[in-house]
């Protein structure tokens, strides 16, 4: 074997632990980008089947063609498949199939024979590749006209065409640039982190460089040293990853499914279930990725290993750098000893290492604080919008009929129903009579008979310089009499304001029931309302619709039920509205569920990522300086002050390392926070959870770590360690 | 012997000089050498600790870079020669030993000493091989790991490594250093008889008066320069 080869294949062996670290860093990168793309791809499937579902599964139809127009289209090569199908056409297909829209494919009737005597019949074909389509288009449609004498016409179902990636794509492109953008951040966070590896691994084979330079060895030769590991690495790394990120997307798609899975119940069948799908681009494009990776990772390492003196690299003084006194501050002398001293002299020599290290903790920290807040506003966002709604279905009508049928559905556990009529200042909010009496109760007024009874609630919530306060917008008390303007439209449609007396019989802060949480001012009558049919004359009929609040258990069975009352009165009828709100809330809660776990699954991941680099980096460097910690020991240092040293160390590391990464998160933070903040009217907050769990993790991690090696590194005698002079 | 122009002098260098370090940090290791070597010649460089002996041998083998100053090998001034061309020229023409053997542990006995030929991607010439390891009496132990070896066997392994190629010029940076005596004696007897019979050119860096005794010439070493250049009538 080559004996290049062969070194490399045995320092692996040799460097078992820090090598298959460096692989599992490089196989979650290269998972990352198969569990992006796959999405990605599975995406794009789930519109392919929307198409396929909506519109047919064919690329062009070609229409009222012969019979050797037929055969011609049969005997094409590049024609992958094709069915017929016939309409019978009437009045109502005229327009449609007349037209030249897309054929829907619900409408057509699919036939197993090319029905010459149908009114109108069509060929649906797929082509074999569709990035052709306009070469075999155009050939068919020549030799058709040639033997048919007459121009063919030919409908396109543009939707699958478009998802199957040949016209042009709005939502599709832009799904492929956030994609894009996602695996550049994976690629240039991994090639930080896993940079790092192959530098320790040349640094620890630095002796052996400098050996083979002495003896022969050429540059180029020392080089491919470092490229046959990078190559050795790719290889497995690519392997595991793609394996994890196949099983990831799986995982991924199917807990999708149950999350989505009301929501794509209420798309008609249009989307039974998202599917895994893996095109060879996958795994194809994921691999190109992580070479790229790899060789960017060990690039820098190869370069600074040929730049190497031969008789350096042996006696291994190029690893520090001796041009100038490095002070150590007398603060650390007192309080940390001679241990610290050489903790933090050695800190500073060897600042490159240190550096990477820092930097991969720093990204780590930055990325987890950044989208911890992502998902904490998120959850915000969607709190807000369902934090005021009591019930779980809302519907609007203008039908009485339907009002009392629905009252009568059972499994309705409670039901408001209020009509609103808009004035000049305060609207008047007509509730039913129950819910009238339950709420006059709950503001103290007990009457037999509330057909002269009038509620004001006055107060609004104020946000002033963004401080909440709930204040009385009127000077109305118990007692007074007030004169309402309400609102009417003339025949032009001007608005015109009829007056009307009301005798308030108490102002109150309270809300009703059904709008309990919410916070605007309101007069309120029952429908029992002595001078109600005055308002009903002046008020816009249009206004006066019933506004329906239900709350129920099983509110998916309820709206079902609601929906066919509304269907049998149709006739009767002019508007009707139904919104299962606490569906609503629930697929946006599933929804940001999905994106918490997408989120917080990509933090971890690159986290890991960051761990392997940052477990070999100190692990070996703390393997490296086996011999520096032999001659402290054996010149008397005690454990003790040994251990204070590596302590010393591990805090310096955890600490510049948060004295960056957290106020780098913290802006991370404030940019998600002022990117979405016109959606929600929420003040800024420090995200104090992610930072406090940064700082532990950081300082457990790191503390660890360096407990672990320095473990490994004791085991060894002291003398041997010394004098461990073959390379 | 790869020597093709029959120069007398092997090796040569003129004004040859190395600094560590700048401004008042500066030392000067070896500082405005010159000397000649003639081919077959068996030289020793002696000097005590610090004195620059090792610096001159790295110098003379193209491992480290002077900051002034020529080294001809068979009339090659091989500071001219690119970093590539000086690999390659060093494992062709120049054979090292080090003091700490410097053996690569993961590779055993046989392709240690073979490595300098793979890696000028040369063939390997068995006999040769069969020759060298004879010579050096380590036949037996040709499949073991430098880990299984003594130090006196380490260092004939490193000795055989230096041989293989048929370099111009052998140098040895205190190759006896860690051995004890009776290995010592071996290793300096093994290089005499090399020199004496295959009219081998070596070079020895020692601080050691009862190893410089065995060689036929010695150049001491004070300070960065040569203070004595005896050639011994033996």
């Amino acid at each position: 074997m080559n004996i290049l080869a062969q070194l490399t294949i045995e320092n692996i062996k040799l460097n078992r632990r820090r090598t298959i670290v460096t692989i599992v860093g490089v196989a979650l990168s290269c998972a990352l980008i198969v569990a992006v793309a796959g999405m990605v791809a599975s995406f794009r499937q789930m519109m392919i089947d929307v198409a396929v579902n909506e519109y047919g599964n064919y690329h062009d139809m070609y229409e009222n063609v012969s019979q050797n127009g037929l055969t011609i289209i049969k005997q094409n090569p590049d024609i992958a498949s094709y069915y017929y199908g016939r309409i019978e056409i009437n009045d109502e297909t005229k327009t449609d199939y007349l037209g030249n829209g897309v054929i829907d494919c619900n409408s057509i009737e699919i036939t197993d024979k090319y029905d010459d005597n149908a009114e109108w019949r069509g060929v649906f074909v797929r082509y074999k590749n569709i990035k052709d389509y306009e070469r075999v288009r155009s050939d068919i449609m020549t030799k058709i006209s040639e033997v048919d004498g007459k121009h063919t016409k030919i409908r396109t179902n543009s939707e699958l065409m478009r998802y199957e990636g040949v016209m042009g794509n709005r939502l599709f492109q832009t799904i492929l640039g956030l994609a894009a953008v996602v695996i550049s951040i994976i690629v240039i966070c991994s090639v930080f982190v896993i940079r790092n590896s192959f530098s320790i691994s040349a640094t620890e084979r630095m002796r052996q460089f400098g050996l083979l330079m002495s003896i022969g060895a050429t540059t180029w030769q020392i080089r491919t040293l470092v490229y046959i590991e990078g190559a050795i690495i790719a290889i497995f790394g690519i392997i595991l990853g793609t394996a994890i990120g196949v099983l990831a997307d799986i995982v991924l798609v199917w807990i999708i499914n149950i999350l989505l899975k009301e929501m794509l119940s209420m798309t008609n069948g249009m989307i039974e279930e998202i599917r895994f799908v893996l095109p060879a681009i996958v795994p194809l494009s994921s691999a190109l990725f992580t070479i790229i990776i790899v060789f960017f990772s060990g690039i820098s390492a190869a370069r600074r290993a040929a730049k190497l003196s031969p008789i350096g690299a042996l006696q291994g003084t190029q690893d520090y750098k001796i041009d100038k006194k490095i002070r150590s501050s007398k603060l650390i002398k007192k309080l940390f000893g001679i241990g610290g001293v050489v903790a933090d002299k050695n800190l500073r020599r060897s600042r490159q290492k240190y550096r990477t290290t820092v930097i991969s903790l720093v990204v780590s920290i930055a990325v987890f604080i950044g989208l911890s807040s992502l998902t904490n506003y998120g959850s915000k966002v969607i709190g807000l919008q369902y934090a005021n709604i009591n019930y779980d279905i809302i519907t609007i009508t203008d039908n009485k009929t339907i009002l009392e049928q629905i009252k009568n559905v059972r499994e309705i556990d409670d039901i408001c129903v209020f009509r609103e009529a808009r004035t000049s200042t305060i609207d008047i909010y007509i509730l039913d009579d129950e819910t009238f009496s339950s709420y006059a109760r709950s503001v103290g007024v007990k009457e037999n008979d509330y057909s002269r009874t009038v509620i004001l609630n006055d107060y609004v919530l104020e946000n002033i310089n963004g401080k909440r306060e709930v204040k009385k917008t009127t000077n109305i008390d118990d007692g007074d009499d007030v004169i309402v303007e309400i609102m009417d439209y003339d025949d032009d449609y001007h608005a015109i304001y009829n007056p009307l007396n009301l005798h308030i019989a108490k102002t109150t802060d309270k809300q009703p029931n059904f709008s309990k949480d919410s916070y605007f001012a309101a007069y309120y009558i029952s429908d029992d309302y002595y001078q109600i049919q005055q308002i009903i004359n002046f008020a816009d009929e249009r206004i006066m619709d019933y506004h329906i609040l239900i709350s129920a258990n099983n509110s998916s069975s309820v709206a079902e039920k609601i929906e066919q009352l509304y269907e049998k009165e149709s006739d009767n009828t002019k508007s009707f509205y139904i919104d299962n709100v606490s569906q609503d809330a629930r697929i946006m809660r599933n929804m940001h569920l999905l994106l918490s776990i997408f989120l917080y699954g990509f933090v971890i991941v690159i986290s890991l990522i960051g761990l392997t680099n940052i477990f070999n980096t100190i692990s070996t460097n703390i393997a490296l300086r086996a011999k520096e910690f032999a001659i402290l020991k054996s010149v008397g240092m005690t454990n003790k002050e040994f251990n204070r040293m590596i302590r010393l160390e591990s805090a310096l590391y955890s600490l510049k390392s948060l004295m960056i990464g957290v106020p780098l998160g913290v802006v991370l933070s404030y940019l998600v926070y002022h990117a979405i903040a016109n959606s929600f009217d929420y003040g800024y907050v420090l995200p104090l959870n992610s930072i406090i769990i940064s700082i532990a993790v950081v300082a457990i991690l790191v503390f660890a770590i360096m407990g672990y090696s320095v473990k490994q590194v004791d085991k060894q005698n002291i003398i041997e360690t010394i004098r461990n002079d073959n390379i | 012997m790869l020597c093709y122009n029959k120069i007398v002098n092997i090796l040569e260098t003129e004004k040859l000089t190395k600094i560590y370090g700048k401004g008042s940090n500066s030392i000067k290791a070896v500082d405005n050498v010159s000397f000649k070597v003639k081919e077959g010649d068996f030289i020793s460089i002696v000097g005590t600790s610090g004195s620059g002996k090792s610096t001159l041998l790295h110098l003379l083998g193209g491992v480290d870079r002077p900051t002034s100053g020529r080294v001809l090998i068979d009339g090659k001034d091989i500071y001219k020669l690119s970093n590539n061309e000086l690999a390659i020229f060093r494992r062709r023409e120049i054979g090292i030993v080090y003091q700490s053997f410097n053996l690569i542990p993961i590779l055993n006995v046989e392709d240690n000493i073979t490595l300098p030929l793979k890696l000028d991607h040369q063939k390997i010439n068995n006999k040769k091989l069969e020759h060298i390891l004879g010579l050096l009496s380590i036949k037996r132990q040709r499949k073991y790991l430098p880990n299984q070896l003594s130090g006196g066997q380490q260092q004939r392994v490193a000795i055989a490594r230096a041989l293989i190629g048929d370099p111009c010029v052998i140098l040895a940076d205190e190759p006896t250093g860690n051995l004890d005596s009776k290995n010592s004696q071996e290793i300096i007897g093994l290089l005499r008889a090399l020199n004496d019979d295959s009219g081998c050119t070596i070079i020895i860096v020692t601080h050691d008066e009862n190893i410089a005794r065995h060689t036929k010439r010695i150049i001491r070493f004070e300070d960065g320069r040569i203070v004595e250049d005896e050639r011994k009538n033996t």
